[in-house]
């Protein structure tokens, strides 16, 4: 009797450990894993004899369409197999023999990420162990530069003999590497057991070749209109890294807010921080540069001047610097800038320059000397300039006028101190610098201002723009925003309007040589720590496979079932993407159309 | 008034020396006073020696520490209220010790009824403190209260554990059972402000009372069309003792006092050194809605959200004193409900097993909205709007239950994928919405409010099947709207038997061709039926409806439709409702300007409407906060509105009001930088 009790309570432990009470199935048709209308009951899930019939529409993905549902798509050869097997993520093993030494740990960093990935879609709780994997890694380079020359490409094989897998990846630089870990991660998915537990299965057969088509391939995000945590910023640099993004933009600091520490001006981050809650600690900025190098993300800072500067910059007549920033707070705004508060750089004040010097100083130690930044550069408003007497008078005295042209002078002249400033500060002269696109890359005066071979411009026109092409016939290298497609705040303010996925999408960039790549930007003023993944995701995912596969053939309702895939993939990260369209779309490809 | 990030109780030497005077009781003497002159020595002396070892001036790091204290002798400095400086003096020292110590200069003066930033030296007023008391009897509660409004300007500090809550001359024991989770509620959202748990700061008060009281509530505890949800609150100081006095005529009426007494709460960061819980000491507001009905629409047939996101959602609601959670439960896509008595439906229609809503979880998800003073109106959405979960009828011998299910091409059948409406002339059909219905009512206890869902029902559905034409014939009709009209009559009559045979007060339909003439008043009865109106603004469906005397609850789609603005989520076809509404757009909607004044008693109210085609998990919260917030004090207060401008004052308080939802664990979306909160006024 008392047995027969134990049994009970031991089968309804069992039963409550597997909630549903009934569970969904997918199959295959003409290459598209459609919900079948009848539910399985609990009894019924140990009969599926792997005919065709799936419990996870991602295990179902995997075999049913012969890109595997890889997000972004492989740019080279891509042949997958048929079958998945049962696997663990503790039975995977690495092999790095093969991986130059100077990379070894990285790599080995890289492997690390990739089971640590792998453990929320299935780790105790897994119940399947057929098989073992051998993941043969070969790394050519100890380079571990991150940049628009880095080699980021790889093949990958993955061949079964009996339970045995063997992956081999080979790749030029570690990055290379990583992203074929990332694709390998992709080759995995979830299934729900014959017992109702999480399972995890991978693909039996896979030889792909791949790389990306354009070298940079970014999100920019604000931290100065509207604070962002740490964890929230290395979580977006999750997502990238999933979608083999290799550019994090960070808009530190505007005429808003000026969250970062900065040890030798600690009077920047007081006066320029929204609160003490809401400072990027000199360790902060480095633990989110590690995280985004060893995700194969570069975290390129930008900090913009001369406009879009004005927080933090308030303390200068106080201990006797003069003005560092001019109509900084100043009202009535519109007459002085373009978005409350109004602030613009001191270009006539020499102790401006001084305090950058102090800041870049900073900031390139944590980077590193090598490391780009983006000195911002865009929507100075001359009206501001024209308003201070003791600008104007500096340039009477150059004899100067005040006329445009001279103010335009004046702002090239800006950039150009900058950039021997941080040649000083690196001991080199070799290292370009970002400037957004304004009246002064205009492509009748930019020469006069802006050296090709030191300066990056990023346009953020629309698409009907001449600018990026008449940019590129100058020679000048481009990072393309484009407006009125990857511009995620669009739709909440003003006349703007909502770019929905399918717009990102088909957004195609030239590939003319001098274009480095793009970036989505997701401007601060109107999104939250709240709001923020659902904003950038899925969206940027779809910038994504614009910039590293730039497919000419595949439309949008050919992308949106993988698309759907992606979305779940961010979720293992914890990244919560807006929605494309009712789950049941998600669930019938195409019969949403 | 002292910040450290790493290390809060660090004793400076100078500090530690006016402690040991404090000790020695002003005038120190004897051994005292060598250690006295012994600490300040070597206070001096490690001074200089910073002094000598820190850059130049002219180096490119400029900020030594003798510029550093140049600097704070220059700065502007503020002379205004000085309480709140215990320690003057002590700070200026702090960045010499430590350089991860970072001391905000930033501090809020009131000017003309408006908080104005600016840099000071030593005692610093808090923007929360400085909003909470700036702004005359427009400041800090949202929904703004209607009745009298008399905010002191004192404020005192106090310490949660000096709460006392009690309830006084309140007989009814489920309102007094009721009260007993709103205190928890109450103390939990205090907690919620709380930024350094068991800070040191001196209270004013030795306790701050709390009575509420609810006298001669009969029925108080049930929330219904009449009742009486207004409340006042006083605020009083005796002494050392401040007492707070929360009178109503419902359980309601007192938790709307507690929300208001809750808003007048705030975390003061300045407060003593660490920062302390601030509360106005002197108030009498009297307050009640201009609305009884004032809802939110929230959708689970598109998208599944657990029921812990949904419960987020009544804690925003409660915040803002709305009062219907109306859960549009299932829909075409999707039946989440686990039915204990038709397990079929989840089993069909739910996207999975895991995304199911049991009857516990209703229950469970009803007492929570009720004690935050929400009722949760269920729909079950027909005939129109359902296909998923009603798939099994013939294979149980049931017939058809639902027709065109899944059918293609869609366009053709209904008004999004995937189609699927209800068979008019299956009785099994009627007996299943009836059984579900019966379920849910008795989860809910909602009896006197009922919505049938009803809209959108696409003719060529039921047109294709011949046996509806046959049926029809037989009973001489041709117009597929009167077998609509029939359809919604029968489950009328069959909802009342589900509702435990209590007629319900209103029944309430979305508007549709059928709520127009003449078919709304051939067969619908306007003292139970009540139309809740989404058409655009301007349509005439509105004004219709209330010359020909029916109640209407507004939900007009190009105001308060929160799910607009993100395109079309299909590959054809347009965007489905056009740009976001901001919530100036929401907050400035006011329909009934122009309705005639005898038919604004008709008005019931309002609902603002989430849609959830296009909404992911996490974004429910930010899609709805704080324009459902912006929404509820439309509802509730009423207030005019100056053309299309908004004024300053609700920006302010609105400002306010998302740092309370922030404070509660609510994602909200961002309504401008930061740095215009912090700046009022200035970036209007």
């Amino acid at each position: 009797m008392k047995t027969v009790f134990f049994i009970c309570i031991l089968l309804a432990l069992a039963r409550k450990s597997h909630q549903a009470s009934f569970y969904r199935t997918y199959e295959c048709v003409n290459n598209l894993c459609q919900r079948t209308a009848r539910p399985l009951s609990f009894s019924e899930l140990g009969d599926i004899s792997s005919n065709n019939i799936y419990t996870t529409v991602a295990a179902c993905r995997l075999v049913c369409s012969n890109t595997a549902g890889l997000w972004p798509l492989p740019t080279g050869s891509l042949e997958t197999g048929t079958n998945y097997l049962g696997v663990h993520p503790s039975n995977f093993r690495f092999d790095m023999q093969d991986v130059a030494s100077g990379a070894r740990p990285f790599v080995s960093q890289s492997t690390n990420i990739f089971l640590d990935n792998l453990r929320p879609v299935c780790d105790e709780d897994c119940t399947m162990r057929q098989s073992t994997v051998m993941v043969h890694v070969k790394v050519n380079s100890s380079n571990l530069n991150l940049d628009w020359d880095t080699n980021e490409q790889y093949t990958l094989n993955l061949s079964t003999k009996g339970n045995n897998v063997t992956v081999i990846i080979v790749a030029m630089t570690a990055y290379g590497a990583r992203h074929g870990l990332e694709t390998l991660s992709q080759l995995t998915a979830p299934i729900i057991t014959p017992d109702g537990g999480r399972g995890l299965v991978i693909l039996d057969f896979a030889v792909i070749k791949d790389k990306p088509v354009f070298p940079h391939r970014g999100l920019l995000i604000d931290t100065a209109r509207n604070f962002l945590p740490v964890t929230d910023i290395l979580r977006t640099i999750d997502g990238l890294a999933s979608n083999k993004m290799n550019v994090l933009h960070w808009h530190a600091t505007d005429s808003q807010s000026f969250p970062l520490e900065i040890k030798s001006v600690p009077l920047m981050t007081e006066f320029g921080a929204y609160g003490l809650d809401k400072i990027y600690s000199a360790e902060d900025m480095a633990q989110i540069v590690m995280y985004g190098k060893a995700r194969g993300v570069r975290v390129i800072l930008e900090l913009d001047s001369p406009s879009h500067a004005g927080a933090g910059w308030e303390w200068g007549e106080s201990i006797g610097y003069g003005k560092l920033a001019v109509c900084a707070n100043q009202q009535p705004w519109n007459q002085f800038c373009i978005q409350p508060p109004c602030g613009q750089l001191n270009p006539v004040n020499l102790r401006t320059y001084r305090v950058l010097r102090s800041i870049y100083k900073d900031v390139l130690e944590i980077w590193g000397h090598e490391s780009v930044l983006h000195l911002g550069g865009d929507e100075v408003f001359l009206p501001c300039w024209n308003s201070s007497v003791e600008i104007i008078s500096a340039m009477q005295e150059r004899g100067m006028n005040r006329s445009e042209e001279d103010f335009l002078k004046l702002w090239g002249e800006f950039h150009s101190t900058q950039v021997q400033m941080l040649d000083q500060e690196r001991n080199s002269n070799s290292i370009s610098a970002i400037v957004w696109s304004s009246h002064l890359t205009s492509p009748d005066i930019i020469e006069n201002h802006l050296d090709k071979k030191r300066f990056v411009i990023q346009t953020w026109v629309e698409r009907s723009s001449p600018l990026p092409r008449k940019l590129l016939r100058l020679g000048y290298r481009l990072i393309v925003s484009t407006k009125d497609a990857w511009y995620l705040d669009h739709g909440f303010w003003g006349t703007t309007t909502y770019h929905t996925w399918r717009d990102v999408y088909n957004n195609r960039l030239s590939r003319q040589e001098g274009v480095l790549g793009g970036e989505t930007c997701m401007w601060g003023e109107y999104v939250s720590p709240g709001s923020l993944d659902a904003r950038i995701w899925p969206r940027t995912a779809a910038v994504a496979e614009r910039l590293w596969s730039d497919p000419q053939r595949i439309s949008t309702a050919d992308a949106e079932p993988r698309l759907e895939g992606q979305r779940k993939r961010l979720k293992y990260l914890g990244i919560s993407s807006d929605a494309l369209a009712p789950e049941w779309c998600a669930q019938h490809p195409r019969q949403c159309m | 008034m002292v910040f450290s990030r790493k290390l809060p109780f660090k004793m400076r030497p100078s500090v530690l020396s006016i402690r040991i005077a404090r000790m020695a009781g002003g005038v120190p003497s004897g051994k005292m006073r060598r250690v006295l002159v012994f600490l300040v020595l070597i206070t001096g002396v490690l001074l200089i020696a910073m002094y000598a070892h820190a850059p130049t001036l002219v180096s490119l790091q400029p900020f030594t520490a003798r510029s550093f204290k140049e600097l704070r002798q220059h700065l502007v400095t503020f002379l205004g209220d000085n309480r709140s400086a215990e320690i003057p003096g002590v700070q200026l020292y702090e960045f010499l010790n430590d350089s991860r110590t970072f001391q905000s200069p930033w501090s809020w003066a009131c000017v003309a009824g408006r908080c104005e930033r600016r840099a000071v030296r030593s005692s610093r007023i808090s923007l929360a403190t400085c909003t909470a008391l700036c702004g005359g009897s427009t400041r800090l509660i949202w929904p703004r209260p209607t009745g009298n409004i008399i905010l002191g300007d004192d404020s005192t500090v106090f310490h949660l554990q000096q709460v006392a809550m009690i309830t006084v001359n309140t007989s009814d024991q489920s309102v007094k059972n009721l009260l007993e989770h709103a205190k928890v509620i109450f103390l939990n959202n205090i907690k919620s402000l709380i930024k350094v748990p068991n800070s040191k700061g001196r209270a004013g008060v030795d306790n701050f009372v709390i009575y509420l009281s609810a006298p001669g509530t009969q029925g108080g505890a049930k929330l219904t069309l009449e009742t009486d949800e207004s409340y006042k609150l006083e605020v009083l100081p005796k002494g050392k003792l401040l007492e707070a006095r929360i009178t109503a005529k419902s359980f309601y009426g007192v938790r709307h006092g507690l929300e208001t007494l809750s808003q007048m709460i705030w975390w003061d960061e300045t407060a003593g050194r660490q920062g302390a819980l601030r509360v106005i000491s002197q108030a009498i507001i009297e307050d009640k809605p201009m609305f009884a009905y004032r809802g939110l629409v929230v959708d689970t047939g598109r998208q599944f959200f657990p029921i812990e996101e949904l419960k987020r959602v009544v804690d925003g609601m409660a915040a803002s004193k709305l009062n219907t959670f109306h859960w549009h439960l299932t829909d075409s896509q999707s039946f989440p409900f686990d039915s204990v008595q038709f397990p079929e439906m989840a089993r069909w229609g739910a996207y999975s097993g895991d995304q199911v809503y049991t009857s516990e979880d209703v229950k469970e998800f009803v007492e929570y909205s009720r004690v935050r003073g929400v009722r949760v109106l269920i729909e079950i959405d027909s005939p129109a709007h359902a296909g998923a979960g009603w798939q099994w009828g013939a294979e149980h011998g049931y017939g058809e239950l639902a027709l065109c299910v899944d059918q293609q091409p869609w366009s053709s059948y209904c008004g999004e994928p995937n189609c699927g409406q209800l068979n008019p002339i299956n009785e099994h059909s009627y007996r299943i919405l009836e059984g579900l219905y019966r379920e849910l009512l008795d989860l809910t206890e909602v009896r006197d409010i009922i919505h049938l869902g009803g809209d959108e029902v696409n003719m060529d559905c039921w047109a294709q099947y011949s046996n509806i034409t046959a049926a029809m014939q037989a009973q001489n009709i041709s117009d597929h709207h009167v077998l609509w009209a029939e359809f919604e009559n029968k489950l009328y009559r069959r909802l009342i038997k589900a509702n435990r045979d209590e007629t319900p007060k209103a029944v309430i339909l979305w508007s549709s061709p059928l709520t127009k003439r003449p078919y709304i008043n051939t067969y619908f009865d306007p003292k139970t039926f009540v139309v809740q109106s989404w058409g655009g603004s301007n349509w005439p469906e509105t004004p219709d409806l209330l010359e020909d005397g029916f109640r209407v609850i507004l939900s007009h789609v190009d105001a308060w439709y929160l799910d607009c603005g993100f395109g079309k989520w299909r590959e054809t076809g347009e965007a489905a409702c056009g740009e976001y509404r901001t919530w100036q757009t929401v907050y400035n909607h006011r329909p009934w300007q122009v309705y005639a004044q005898q038919q604004i008693s008709l008005v019931l109210g309002g609902e603002a409407a989430i849609w959830n085609e296009q909404t992911g998990q996490a974004s429910l919260g930010p899609r709805l906060w704080p324009r459902a917030s912006a929404f509820a004090e439309r509802l509730w207060s009423d207030l005019p509105t100056n053309g299309y401008s908004t004024e300053e004052n609700v920006y302010t308080r609105l400002a306010a009001h998302v740092e309370l939802l922030l404070a509660r664990g609510l994602k909200t979306e961002a309504v401008w930088p930061q740095w215009c909160s912090q700046n009022p006024g200035k970036c209007l």
